[in-house]
Protein backbone atom coordinates (compact mmCIF):
# COMPACT_ATOMS: atom_id res chain seq x y z
CA UNK A 1 0.00 0.00 0.00
CA UNK A 2 1.31 3.48 -0.91
CA UNK A 3 2.35 5.60 2.07
CA UNK A 4 0.22 8.66 2.71
CA UNK A 5 2.13 11.86 1.98
CA UNK A 6 2.43 14.14 5.00
CA UNK A 7 3.32 17.80 4.53
CA UNK A 8 4.00 18.54 8.21
CA UNK A 9 7.59 17.12 8.36
CA UNK A 10 8.56 19.27 5.34
CA UNK A 11 7.15 22.41 6.98
CA UNK A 12 9.10 21.60 10.16
CA UNK A 13 12.18 21.01 7.99
CA UNK A 14 11.86 24.49 6.38
CA UNK A 15 11.28 26.01 9.83
CA UNK A 16 14.38 24.35 11.23
CA UNK A 17 16.52 25.54 8.30
CA UNK A 18 15.15 29.04 8.88
CA UNK A 19 16.10 28.97 12.60
CA UNK A 20 19.54 27.50 11.79
CA UNK A 21 20.15 30.23 9.21
CA UNK A 22 19.17 33.00 11.66
CA UNK A 23 21.56 31.46 14.17
CA UNK A 24 24.24 31.28 11.44
CA UNK A 25 23.69 34.98 10.63
CA UNK A 26 24.24 35.85 14.31
CA UNK A 27 27.50 33.95 14.68
CA UNK A 28 28.94 34.11 11.15
CA UNK A 29 31.42 36.84 12.13
CA UNK A 30 32.97 34.71 14.86
CA UNK A 31 32.85 31.29 13.10
CA UNK A 32 34.31 29.98 9.87
CA UNK A 33 31.58 29.21 7.27
CA UNK A 34 32.77 25.58 7.11
CA UNK A 35 32.02 25.26 10.85
CA UNK A 36 28.56 26.78 10.38
CA UNK A 37 27.77 23.81 8.12
CA UNK A 38 27.78 21.59 11.21
CA UNK A 39 24.63 23.29 12.56
CA UNK A 40 22.79 22.35 9.39
CA UNK A 41 24.00 18.77 9.86
CA UNK A 42 22.32 18.70 13.29
CA UNK A 43 19.09 19.77 11.61
CA UNK A 44 19.43 16.95 9.05
CA UNK A 45 20.06 14.33 11.77
CA UNK A 46 17.08 15.58 13.83
CA UNK A 47 14.70 15.48 10.85
CA UNK A 48 16.02 12.03 9.77
CA UNK A 49 15.46 10.51 13.23
CA UNK A 50 12.08 12.16 13.73
CA UNK A 51 10.52 11.93 10.25
CA UNK A 52 12.58 9.56 8.11
CA UNK A 53 14.44 9.62 4.84
CA UNK A 54 12.35 11.84 2.51
CA UNK A 55 12.14 14.93 4.73
CA UNK A 56 15.83 14.46 5.71
CA UNK A 57 17.02 14.51 2.08
CA UNK A 58 14.93 17.64 1.44
CA UNK A 59 16.51 19.17 4.58
CA UNK A 60 20.01 18.35 3.22
CA UNK A 61 19.30 20.09 -0.10
CA UNK A 62 17.66 23.10 1.58
CA UNK A 63 20.63 23.33 3.97
CA UNK A 64 23.11 23.59 1.08
CA UNK A 65 20.98 26.24 -0.65
CA UNK A 66 20.41 28.31 2.54
CA UNK A 67 24.06 28.02 3.55
CA UNK A 68 25.22 29.20 0.13
CA UNK A 69 22.60 31.97 -0.18
CA UNK A 70 22.94 33.52 3.28
CA UNK A 71 26.26 32.53 4.79
CA UNK A 72 28.76 32.23 1.90
CA UNK A 73 30.25 35.26 0.19
CA UNK A 74 28.88 36.78 -2.09
CA UNK A 75 25.75 36.92 0.13
CA UNK A 76 22.15 36.71 -1.13
CA UNK A 77 23.18 34.94 -4.36
CA UNK A 78 23.63 31.26 -5.17
CA UNK A 79 27.07 31.97 -6.65
CA UNK A 80 30.30 31.21 -4.76
CA UNK A 81 33.37 33.42 -4.48
CA UNK A 82 35.69 30.59 -3.59
CA UNK A 83 35.56 27.35 -5.60
CA UNK A 84 36.50 25.27 -2.55
CA UNK A 85 32.91 25.78 -1.28
CA UNK A 86 31.70 23.62 -4.16
CA UNK A 87 33.54 20.69 -2.49
CA UNK A 88 32.03 21.67 0.89
CA UNK A 89 28.54 21.62 -0.67
CA UNK A 90 29.07 18.27 -2.36
CA UNK A 91 30.59 16.74 0.80
CA UNK A 92 27.70 18.12 2.91
CA UNK A 93 25.14 16.78 0.50
CA UNK A 94 26.72 13.31 0.50
CA UNK A 95 27.08 13.25 4.31
CA UNK A 96 23.52 14.59 4.70
CA UNK A 97 22.04 11.93 2.41
CA UNK A 98 24.04 9.10 4.03
CA UNK A 99 23.01 10.30 7.51
CA UNK A 100 19.38 10.51 6.31
CA UNK A 101 19.44 6.94 5.05
CA UNK A 102 21.18 5.53 8.14
CA UNK A 103 19.03 7.43 10.63
CA UNK A 104 15.81 6.49 8.87
CA UNK A 105 16.90 2.83 8.80
CA UNK A 106 17.44 2.95 12.58
CA UNK A 107 14.02 4.55 12.92
CA UNK A 108 12.41 1.76 10.87
CA UNK A 109 14.16 -0.88 12.99
CA UNK A 110 12.91 0.74 16.20
CA UNK A 111 9.35 0.83 14.84
CA UNK A 112 9.65 -2.81 13.70
CA UNK A 113 10.92 -3.87 17.12
CA UNK A 114 8.03 -2.07 18.84
CA UNK A 115 5.56 -3.78 16.48
CA UNK A 116 7.12 -7.19 17.17
CA UNK A 117 6.94 -6.55 20.91
CA UNK A 118 3.28 -5.58 20.63
CA UNK A 119 2.49 -8.65 18.51
CA UNK A 120 4.25 -10.90 20.99
CA UNK A 121 2.35 -9.36 23.93
CA UNK A 122 -0.85 -9.84 21.95
CA UNK A 123 -0.07 -13.48 21.21
CA UNK A 124 0.77 -14.12 24.87
CA UNK A 125 -2.50 -12.58 25.92
CA UNK A 126 -4.53 -14.64 23.42
CA UNK A 127 -2.55 -17.78 24.25
CA UNK A 128 -3.30 -17.28 27.97
CA UNK A 129 -7.01 -16.85 27.33
CA UNK A 130 -7.16 -19.92 25.08
CA UNK A 131 -5.07 -22.24 27.22
CA UNK A 132 -6.61 -21.49 30.61
CA UNK A 133 -10.16 -22.64 29.75
CA UNK A 134 -8.69 -25.54 27.76
CA UNK A 135 -6.75 -26.64 30.85
CA UNK A 136 -9.96 -26.58 32.92
CA UNK A 137 -11.92 -28.50 30.29
CA UNK A 138 -9.32 -31.23 29.71
CA UNK A 139 -8.59 -31.50 33.43
CA UNK A 140 -12.27 -31.76 34.41
CA UNK A 141 -13.07 -34.29 31.70
CA UNK A 142 -10.00 -36.41 32.50
CA UNK A 143 -11.00 -36.51 36.16
CA UNK A 144 -14.53 -37.53 35.16
CA UNK A 145 -13.14 -40.34 33.01
CA UNK A 146 -10.39 -41.54 35.36
CA UNK A 147 -12.02 -41.14 38.76
CA UNK A 148 -15.69 -41.78 37.96
CA UNK A 149 -15.86 -44.55 40.57
CA UNK A 150 -14.86 -42.25 43.45
CA UNK A 151 -16.87 -39.18 42.43
CA UNK A 152 -20.41 -38.67 43.67
CA UNK A 153 -23.02 -37.30 41.27
CA UNK A 154 -22.89 -33.74 42.68
CA UNK A 155 -19.11 -33.57 42.15
CA UNK A 156 -19.42 -35.04 38.66
CA UNK A 157 -22.05 -32.42 37.82
CA UNK A 158 -19.77 -29.69 39.19
CA UNK A 159 -17.01 -30.85 36.83
CA UNK A 160 -19.44 -30.94 33.88
CA UNK A 161 -20.71 -27.41 34.61
CA UNK A 162 -17.11 -26.29 34.97
CA UNK A 163 -16.32 -27.67 31.49
CA UNK A 164 -19.47 -26.16 29.99
CA UNK A 165 -18.73 -22.73 31.47
CA UNK A 166 -15.18 -22.82 30.15
CA UNK A 167 -16.32 -24.03 26.72
CA UNK A 168 -18.71 -21.04 26.59
CA UNK A 169 -15.85 -18.78 27.59
CA UNK A 170 -13.75 -20.17 24.72
CA UNK A 171 -16.69 -19.65 22.37
CA UNK A 172 -17.01 -15.99 23.46
CA UNK A 173 -13.29 -15.46 22.99
CA UNK A 174 -13.22 -17.00 19.52
CA UNK A 175 -16.30 -15.06 18.35
CA UNK A 176 -14.83 -11.82 19.74
CA UNK A 177 -11.59 -12.47 17.86
CA UNK A 178 -13.53 -13.20 14.67
CA UNK A 179 -15.66 -10.05 15.06
CA UNK A 180 -12.54 -7.97 15.60
CA UNK A 181 -10.85 -9.49 12.53
CA UNK A 182 -13.96 -8.78 10.44
CA UNK A 183 -14.12 -5.22 11.74
CA UNK A 184 -10.48 -4.58 10.91
CA UNK A 185 -10.91 -6.02 7.43
CA UNK A 186 -13.95 -3.77 6.92
CA UNK A 187 -16.06 -6.90 6.46
CA UNK A 188 -18.59 -6.13 9.20
CA UNK A 189 -21.92 -6.23 7.34
CA UNK A 190 -24.82 -4.69 9.24
CA UNK A 191 -28.38 -5.60 8.52
CA UNK A 192 -30.24 -2.68 10.12
CA UNK A 193 -33.99 -2.87 10.57
CA UNK A 194 -36.33 -0.80 12.75
CA UNK A 195 -36.24 -2.47 16.18
CA UNK A 196 -37.75 -1.92 19.59
CA UNK A 197 -34.94 -1.12 22.02
CA UNK A 198 -36.88 -2.95 24.71
CA UNK A 199 -36.76 -6.17 22.62
CA UNK A 200 -32.98 -6.05 22.18
CA UNK A 201 -32.38 -5.37 25.86
CA UNK A 202 -34.85 -8.11 26.80
CA UNK A 203 -33.08 -10.63 24.54
CA UNK A 204 -29.69 -9.62 25.98
CA UNK A 205 -30.93 -10.09 29.55
CA UNK A 206 -32.34 -13.49 28.61
CA UNK A 207 -28.92 -14.52 27.24
CA UNK A 208 -27.24 -13.36 30.46
CA UNK A 209 -29.86 -14.84 32.82
CA UNK A 210 -27.42 -17.30 34.44
CA UNK A 211 -24.94 -14.54 35.19
CA UNK A 212 -27.67 -12.14 36.37
CA UNK A 213 -29.16 -14.62 38.82
CA UNK A 214 -30.93 -12.56 41.48
CA UNK A 215 -29.22 -9.27 40.57
CA UNK A 216 -31.52 -6.28 40.28
CA UNK A 217 -31.68 -4.73 36.78
CA UNK A 218 -33.80 -1.56 36.50
CA UNK A 219 -34.99 -0.67 33.00
CA UNK A 220 -36.31 2.80 32.28
CA UNK A 221 -37.52 3.12 28.66
CA UNK A 222 -40.56 5.35 27.96
CA UNK A 223 -43.60 3.52 26.55
CA UNK A 224 -43.74 5.75 23.46
CA UNK A 225 -40.04 5.22 22.68
CA UNK A 226 -39.58 5.16 18.87
CA UNK A 227 -38.20 2.21 16.93
CA UNK A 228 -34.53 2.58 16.03
CA UNK A 229 -32.79 1.30 12.91
CA UNK A 230 -30.33 -1.28 14.25
CA UNK A 231 -28.78 -4.65 13.47
CA UNK A 232 -30.53 -6.76 16.11
CA UNK A 233 -27.82 -9.39 16.65
CA UNK A 234 -24.86 -6.96 16.68
CA UNK A 235 -26.63 -4.54 19.02
CA UNK A 236 -27.50 -7.49 21.25
CA UNK A 237 -23.79 -8.23 21.40
CA UNK A 238 -23.15 -4.63 22.52
CA UNK A 239 -25.76 -4.79 25.31
CA UNK A 240 -24.61 -8.25 26.42
CA UNK A 241 -21.03 -6.98 26.66
CA UNK A 242 -21.94 -3.83 28.56
CA UNK A 243 -24.37 -5.52 30.96
CA UNK A 244 -21.91 -8.41 31.51
CA UNK A 245 -19.18 -5.87 32.34
CA UNK A 246 -21.49 -4.05 34.74
CA UNK A 247 -22.26 -7.39 36.45
CA UNK A 248 -18.58 -8.37 36.66
CA UNK A 249 -17.32 -5.04 37.94
CA UNK A 250 -19.89 -4.29 40.65
CA UNK A 251 -20.85 -5.95 43.97
CA UNK A 252 -23.61 -8.58 43.92
CA UNK A 253 -25.99 -6.53 46.08
CA UNK A 254 -25.99 -3.43 43.85
CA UNK A 255 -28.44 -2.78 40.99
CA UNK A 256 -27.70 -2.03 37.34
CA UNK A 257 -29.73 0.74 35.72
CA UNK A 258 -30.52 0.91 32.00
CA UNK A 259 -32.14 4.12 30.85
CA UNK A 260 -33.06 5.40 27.38
CA UNK A 261 -33.98 8.98 26.44
CA UNK A 262 -34.38 11.08 23.29
CA UNK A 263 -31.97 13.97 23.07
CA UNK A 264 -32.78 16.15 20.02
CA UNK A 265 -32.29 13.88 16.97
CA UNK A 266 -30.47 11.11 18.88
CA UNK A 267 -31.22 8.25 21.20
CA UNK A 268 -29.21 8.15 24.41
CA UNK A 269 -28.91 4.82 26.23
CA UNK A 270 -27.15 4.66 29.59
CA UNK A 271 -25.95 1.53 31.39
CA UNK A 272 -25.02 2.44 34.93
CA UNK A 273 -23.49 0.30 37.67
CA UNK A 274 -22.53 1.00 41.27
CA UNK A 275 -19.22 -0.83 41.12
CA UNK A 276 -15.52 -0.02 41.32
CA UNK A 277 -15.60 2.74 38.68
CA UNK A 278 -12.81 3.32 36.18
CA UNK A 279 -9.52 5.10 36.88
CA UNK A 280 -8.77 8.27 34.88
CA UNK A 281 -5.91 6.47 33.09
CA UNK A 282 -8.14 3.50 32.20
CA UNK A 283 -10.90 5.83 30.94
CA UNK A 284 -8.52 7.08 28.23
CA UNK A 285 -7.87 3.58 26.86
CA UNK A 286 -10.95 1.62 27.85
CA UNK A 287 -12.16 1.22 24.24
CA UNK A 288 -8.67 0.27 22.92
CA UNK A 289 -8.10 -3.24 21.63
CA UNK A 290 -6.70 -5.70 24.21
CA UNK A 291 -6.68 -3.03 26.92
CA UNK A 292 -7.47 -4.31 30.41
CA UNK A 293 -7.90 -2.17 33.48
CA UNK A 294 -4.82 -2.72 35.66
CA UNK A 295 -6.55 -3.35 38.99
CA UNK A 296 -9.06 -5.78 37.45
CA UNK A 297 -6.62 -8.23 35.88
CA UNK A 298 -8.00 -11.05 38.05
CA UNK A 299 -11.38 -10.78 36.32
CA UNK A 300 -11.37 -12.92 33.17
CA UNK A 301 -11.41 -11.31 29.75
CA UNK A 302 -9.10 -10.47 26.92
CA UNK A 303 -9.89 -6.78 26.50
CA UNK A 304 -11.79 -6.99 23.22
CA UNK A 305 -15.40 -6.58 24.37
CA UNK A 306 -15.50 -2.78 24.60
CA UNK A 307 -13.53 -2.19 21.41
CA UNK A 308 -15.99 -4.45 19.58
CA UNK A 309 -18.88 -2.46 21.11
CA UNK A 310 -17.27 0.73 19.87
CA UNK A 311 -16.83 -0.72 16.36
CA UNK A 312 -20.48 -1.84 16.21
CA UNK A 313 -21.85 1.46 17.54
CA UNK A 314 -19.71 3.48 15.12
CA UNK A 315 -20.87 1.27 12.25
CA UNK A 316 -24.40 2.38 13.23
CA UNK A 317 -23.29 6.01 12.98
CA UNK A 318 -23.35 6.48 16.74
CA UNK A 319 -20.82 6.82 19.53
CA UNK A 320 -20.07 5.23 22.89
CA UNK A 321 -18.44 6.89 25.88
CA UNK A 322 -17.70 6.01 29.48
CA UNK A 323 -17.65 8.14 32.60
CA UNK A 324 -17.45 7.70 36.35
CA UNK A 325 -20.60 8.43 38.33
CA UNK A 326 -20.62 11.15 40.94
CA UNK A 327 -21.20 8.46 43.54
CA UNK A 328 -20.13 4.86 42.98
CA UNK A 329 -19.48 3.05 39.71
CA UNK A 330 -19.39 3.92 36.03
CA UNK A 331 -21.86 4.68 33.25
CA UNK A 332 -21.52 3.68 29.60
CA UNK A 333 -23.43 5.96 27.27
CA UNK A 334 -24.49 4.97 23.75
CA UNK A 335 -25.73 7.65 21.39
CA UNK A 336 -27.43 6.55 18.19
CA UNK A 337 -28.89 8.78 15.45
CA UNK A 338 -32.67 8.73 15.00
CA UNK A 339 -32.44 9.92 11.39
CA UNK A 340 -32.13 6.43 9.82
CA UNK A 341 -35.33 5.30 11.48
CA UNK B 1 5.30 -33.86 57.68
CA UNK B 2 2.07 -35.82 57.49
CA UNK B 3 1.19 -39.21 56.03
CA UNK B 4 0.07 -39.46 52.39
CA UNK B 5 -3.62 -39.76 53.24
CA UNK B 6 -3.59 -36.31 54.78
CA UNK B 7 -0.96 -34.58 52.66
CA UNK B 8 -1.89 -30.93 52.34
CA UNK B 9 -1.71 -29.24 48.95
CA UNK B 10 -2.12 -25.51 48.52
CA UNK B 11 -3.52 -24.65 45.06
CA UNK B 12 -2.81 -21.05 44.03
CA UNK B 13 -4.61 -19.86 40.91
CA UNK B 14 -6.72 -16.79 40.17
CA UNK B 15 -8.92 -18.79 37.78
CA UNK B 16 -11.84 -20.31 39.69
CA UNK B 17 -12.51 -23.15 37.17
CA UNK B 18 -8.88 -24.33 37.50
CA UNK B 19 -9.04 -24.31 41.30
CA UNK B 20 -12.38 -26.07 41.19
CA UNK B 21 -11.26 -29.05 39.09
CA UNK B 22 -7.85 -29.27 40.82
CA UNK B 23 -9.60 -29.43 44.19
CA UNK B 24 -11.78 -32.32 43.01
CA UNK B 25 -8.93 -34.12 41.21
CA UNK B 26 -6.43 -33.84 44.06
CA UNK B 27 -9.05 -34.63 46.72
CA UNK B 28 -10.08 -37.79 44.89
CA UNK B 29 -6.39 -38.80 44.93
CA UNK B 30 -6.35 -38.51 48.72
CA UNK B 31 -4.88 -35.04 49.21
CA UNK B 32 -6.26 -32.38 51.52
CA UNK B 33 -6.63 -29.31 49.27
CA UNK B 34 -6.47 -25.64 50.28
CA UNK B 35 -7.02 -22.77 47.88
CA UNK B 36 -5.56 -19.30 47.41
CA UNK B 37 -6.69 -16.77 44.79
CA UNK B 38 -4.07 -14.05 45.16
CA UNK B 39 -0.34 -13.94 45.81
CA UNK B 40 -0.95 -12.32 49.18
CA UNK B 41 -3.31 -15.09 50.20
CA UNK B 42 -0.79 -17.68 48.93
CA UNK B 43 1.98 -16.21 51.09
CA UNK B 44 -0.29 -16.13 54.14
CA UNK B 45 -1.49 -19.71 53.64
CA UNK B 46 2.02 -21.01 52.90
CA UNK B 47 2.63 -20.20 56.58
CA UNK B 48 -0.76 -20.80 58.21
CA UNK B 49 -1.78 -24.00 56.39
CA UNK B 50 1.68 -25.69 56.49
CA UNK B 51 1.20 -27.26 53.04
CA UNK B 52 3.25 -30.33 52.04
CA UNK B 53 3.35 -28.98 48.47
CA UNK B 54 2.17 -25.91 46.59
CA UNK B 55 0.71 -25.88 43.07
CA UNK B 56 1.27 -22.34 41.84
CA UNK B 57 0.09 -20.35 38.81
CA UNK B 58 2.59 -17.69 37.70
CA UNK B 59 0.09 -15.11 36.41
CA UNK B 60 -1.54 -13.83 39.58
CA UNK B 61 -3.25 -10.46 39.69
CA UNK B 62 -1.39 -8.84 42.57
CA UNK B 63 2.18 -10.18 42.22
CA UNK B 64 4.13 -12.19 39.66
CA UNK B 65 4.48 -15.88 40.54
CA UNK B 66 8.30 -15.67 40.42
CA UNK B 67 8.23 -13.23 43.33
CA UNK B 68 5.80 -15.50 45.18
CA UNK B 69 8.34 -18.37 44.87
CA UNK B 70 11.17 -16.14 46.11
CA UNK B 71 9.09 -14.99 49.08
CA UNK B 72 8.11 -18.54 50.05
CA UNK B 73 11.73 -19.70 49.72
CA UNK B 74 12.78 -17.14 52.34
CA UNK B 75 11.14 -19.26 55.03
CA UNK B 76 10.23 -22.66 53.58
CA UNK B 77 11.51 -25.59 51.53
CA UNK B 78 7.98 -26.72 50.68
CA UNK B 79 7.95 -28.26 47.17
CA UNK B 80 6.45 -25.90 44.58
CA UNK B 81 5.06 -27.17 41.27
CA UNK B 82 4.32 -24.45 38.73
CA UNK B 83 1.22 -24.66 36.54
CA UNK B 84 1.37 -21.94 33.93
CA UNK B 85 0.37 -21.03 30.38
CA UNK B 86 3.82 -19.51 29.90
CA UNK B 87 5.73 -21.97 27.79
CA UNK B 88 8.93 -20.06 27.02
CA UNK B 89 12.13 -21.75 28.16
CA UNK B 90 13.18 -18.47 29.80
CA UNK B 91 10.03 -18.44 31.97
CA UNK B 92 10.66 -22.04 33.06
CA UNK B 93 14.31 -21.29 33.90
CA UNK B 94 13.33 -18.17 35.90
CA UNK B 95 10.80 -20.16 37.94
CA UNK B 96 13.15 -23.09 38.58
CA UNK B 97 16.07 -20.80 39.42
CA UNK B 98 13.82 -18.87 41.82
CA UNK B 99 13.27 -22.14 43.69
CA UNK B 100 10.35 -23.96 42.04
CA UNK B 101 10.69 -27.75 42.01
CA UNK B 102 8.85 -28.49 38.80
CA UNK B 103 7.02 -26.83 35.94
CA UNK B 104 3.99 -27.94 33.94
CA UNK B 105 2.46 -25.99 31.06
CA UNK B 106 -1.33 -25.56 30.83
CA UNK B 107 -3.17 -27.50 29.52
CA UNK B 108 -1.56 -30.45 31.30
CA UNK B 109 -2.32 -34.09 31.95
CA UNK B 110 -3.81 -34.81 35.39
CA UNK B 111 -1.73 -37.98 35.65
CA UNK B 112 1.45 -36.03 34.98
CA UNK B 113 0.58 -33.47 37.65
CA UNK B 114 -0.13 -36.24 40.16
CA UNK B 115 3.14 -38.01 39.27
CA UNK B 116 5.17 -34.82 39.66
CA UNK B 117 3.46 -34.08 42.99
CA UNK B 118 4.22 -37.61 44.22
CA UNK B 119 7.87 -37.15 43.18
CA UNK B 120 8.41 -33.81 44.91
CA UNK B 121 6.63 -34.91 48.08
CA UNK B 122 8.53 -38.24 48.20
CA UNK B 123 11.82 -36.41 47.84
CA UNK B 124 10.99 -34.20 50.77
CA UNK B 125 9.82 -37.17 52.88
CA UNK B 126 12.95 -39.22 52.14
CA UNK B 127 15.49 -36.40 52.51
CA UNK B 128 16.01 -36.83 56.24
CA UNK B 129 15.97 -40.59 56.55
CA UNK B 130 17.42 -42.33 53.49
CA UNK B 131 21.15 -42.62 53.06
CA UNK B 132 20.90 -45.07 50.16
CA UNK B 133 18.72 -43.70 47.38
CA UNK B 134 17.61 -46.07 44.62
CA UNK B 135 15.97 -45.21 41.31
CA UNK B 136 15.26 -48.34 39.30
CA UNK B 137 18.43 -50.43 39.36
CA UNK B 138 20.60 -47.40 40.15
CA UNK B 139 21.52 -47.01 43.85
CA UNK B 140 23.58 -44.21 45.38
CA UNK B 141 24.90 -44.62 48.93
CA UNK B 142 25.36 -41.03 50.04
CA UNK B 143 27.37 -41.84 53.21
CA UNK B 144 29.79 -44.27 51.52
CA UNK B 145 30.05 -42.33 48.25
CA UNK B 146 29.33 -45.48 46.27
CA UNK B 147 27.17 -46.09 43.22
CA UNK B 148 25.84 -49.41 41.98
CA UNK B 149 23.87 -50.54 38.95
CA UNK B 150 22.26 -53.99 39.25
CA UNK B 151 24.32 -54.31 42.46
CA UNK B 152 27.54 -53.89 40.44
CA UNK B 153 29.81 -51.10 41.62
CA UNK B 154 30.31 -48.21 39.16
CA UNK B 155 33.54 -46.20 39.22
CA UNK B 156 32.90 -42.48 38.89
CA UNK B 157 35.21 -39.48 38.96
CA UNK B 158 34.59 -37.09 41.90
CA UNK B 159 32.78 -34.59 39.61
CA UNK B 160 30.63 -37.30 38.03
CA UNK B 161 29.71 -38.53 41.51
CA UNK B 162 28.87 -35.01 42.72
CA UNK B 163 26.57 -34.40 39.75
CA UNK B 164 24.88 -37.79 40.15
CA UNK B 165 24.42 -37.21 43.88
CA UNK B 166 22.88 -33.80 43.20
CA UNK B 167 20.49 -35.32 40.65
CA UNK B 168 19.60 -38.25 42.90
CA UNK B 169 18.90 -36.03 45.91
CA UNK B 170 16.55 -34.08 43.64
CA UNK B 171 15.18 -37.01 41.67
CA UNK B 172 12.14 -36.03 39.61
CA UNK B 173 13.01 -32.36 39.87
CA UNK B 174 14.34 -30.35 36.95
CA UNK B 175 17.74 -28.84 37.77
CA UNK B 176 18.66 -25.93 35.53
CA UNK B 177 22.15 -25.61 34.05
CA UNK B 178 22.67 -22.61 36.33
CA UNK B 179 21.75 -24.58 39.45
CA UNK B 180 24.08 -27.49 38.58
CA UNK B 181 27.00 -25.24 37.59
CA UNK B 182 26.61 -23.20 40.77
CA UNK B 183 26.50 -26.29 43.00
CA UNK B 184 29.29 -28.28 41.34
CA UNK B 185 31.79 -25.71 40.06
CA UNK B 186 30.50 -22.50 41.71
CA UNK B 187 30.44 -20.90 38.27
CA UNK B 188 27.75 -19.21 36.17
CA UNK B 189 26.69 -20.21 32.66
CA UNK B 190 28.67 -17.28 31.27
CA UNK B 191 31.98 -18.85 32.33
CA UNK B 192 33.60 -19.86 29.06
CA UNK B 193 33.45 -23.57 28.26
CA UNK B 194 31.68 -24.52 31.49
CA UNK B 195 28.44 -25.57 29.79
CA UNK B 196 30.44 -27.78 27.42
CA UNK B 197 32.21 -29.33 30.41
CA UNK B 198 28.83 -30.09 32.01
CA UNK B 199 27.58 -31.76 28.81
CA UNK B 200 30.74 -33.87 28.55
CA UNK B 201 30.50 -34.92 32.21
CA UNK B 202 26.81 -35.84 31.80
CA UNK B 203 27.69 -37.81 28.67
CA UNK B 204 30.45 -39.72 30.56
CA UNK B 205 28.08 -40.34 33.45
CA UNK B 206 25.45 -41.70 31.09
CA UNK B 207 27.98 -44.03 29.45
CA UNK B 208 28.64 -45.50 32.92
CA UNK B 209 25.10 -45.83 34.31
CA UNK B 210 22.69 -45.95 31.36
CA UNK B 211 21.87 -49.30 29.72
CA UNK B 212 21.84 -47.42 26.40
CA UNK B 213 23.60 -44.01 26.72
CA UNK B 214 22.08 -42.82 23.40
CA UNK B 215 18.57 -43.24 24.80
CA UNK B 216 19.01 -42.33 28.46
CA UNK B 217 16.41 -43.55 30.94
CA UNK B 218 17.94 -42.21 34.17
CA UNK B 219 19.41 -38.78 33.39
CA UNK B 220 16.82 -37.06 31.21
CA UNK B 221 17.53 -33.86 29.27
CA UNK B 222 15.11 -30.94 29.62
CA UNK B 223 15.91 -29.16 26.33
CA UNK B 224 17.36 -25.71 26.85
CA UNK B 225 16.76 -25.87 30.61
CA UNK B 226 18.85 -28.57 32.30
CA UNK B 227 18.57 -32.18 33.51
CA UNK B 228 16.26 -34.31 35.60
CA UNK B 229 16.87 -37.71 37.17
CA UNK B 230 13.93 -40.00 36.49
CA UNK B 231 11.86 -40.40 39.64
CA UNK B 232 10.84 -43.80 40.99
CA UNK B 233 7.18 -44.08 40.06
Amino acid sequence: MAKKFKICPYIISVGLIFVTTIFGELVKRSLEPTNLVMFYLFAVVFIAIRFGQGPAIVTSILSVLAFDFFLVHPYLTLGVGDLQYIFTFIAFLIVGIVVSILASKIREQVIQRQTEKLQSALLNSISHDLRTPLASITGSLTTLLDDSSVLNSATSKELLYNSLGEANRLNDLVSNLLDMTKMEAGALKLNPKPCELRDIIGASLEQLKDKIGSRNINIDIPNDFPEISMDFSFMMKVFCNLIDNALKYSPLDTPIDIKATIVRDSVKIEIKDQGFGVSQEDLKHIFDKFYRAEKLKNITGIGLGLSICKGIIEAHGGEITAKNNTGLGATFIITLPLKNT
Amino acid sequence: MTEKSTLRILVVDDEKPIRQFLKITLSSSGYNVFEAVTAREALEKSVSVHPDAIVLDLGLGDMDGINVIKNIRKHSKVPIVILSVRENVSDKISALDAGADDYLTKPFSNQELLARLRAVVRRLLSQDKEQIICVGKLCVDVTRHSVTINSNKVDLTPTEYDILKLLVLNSGKVLTHTQILRQIWNKSENFEGILHLLRVTISNLRSKIEPNPDRPTYILTEPGIGYRLRSED
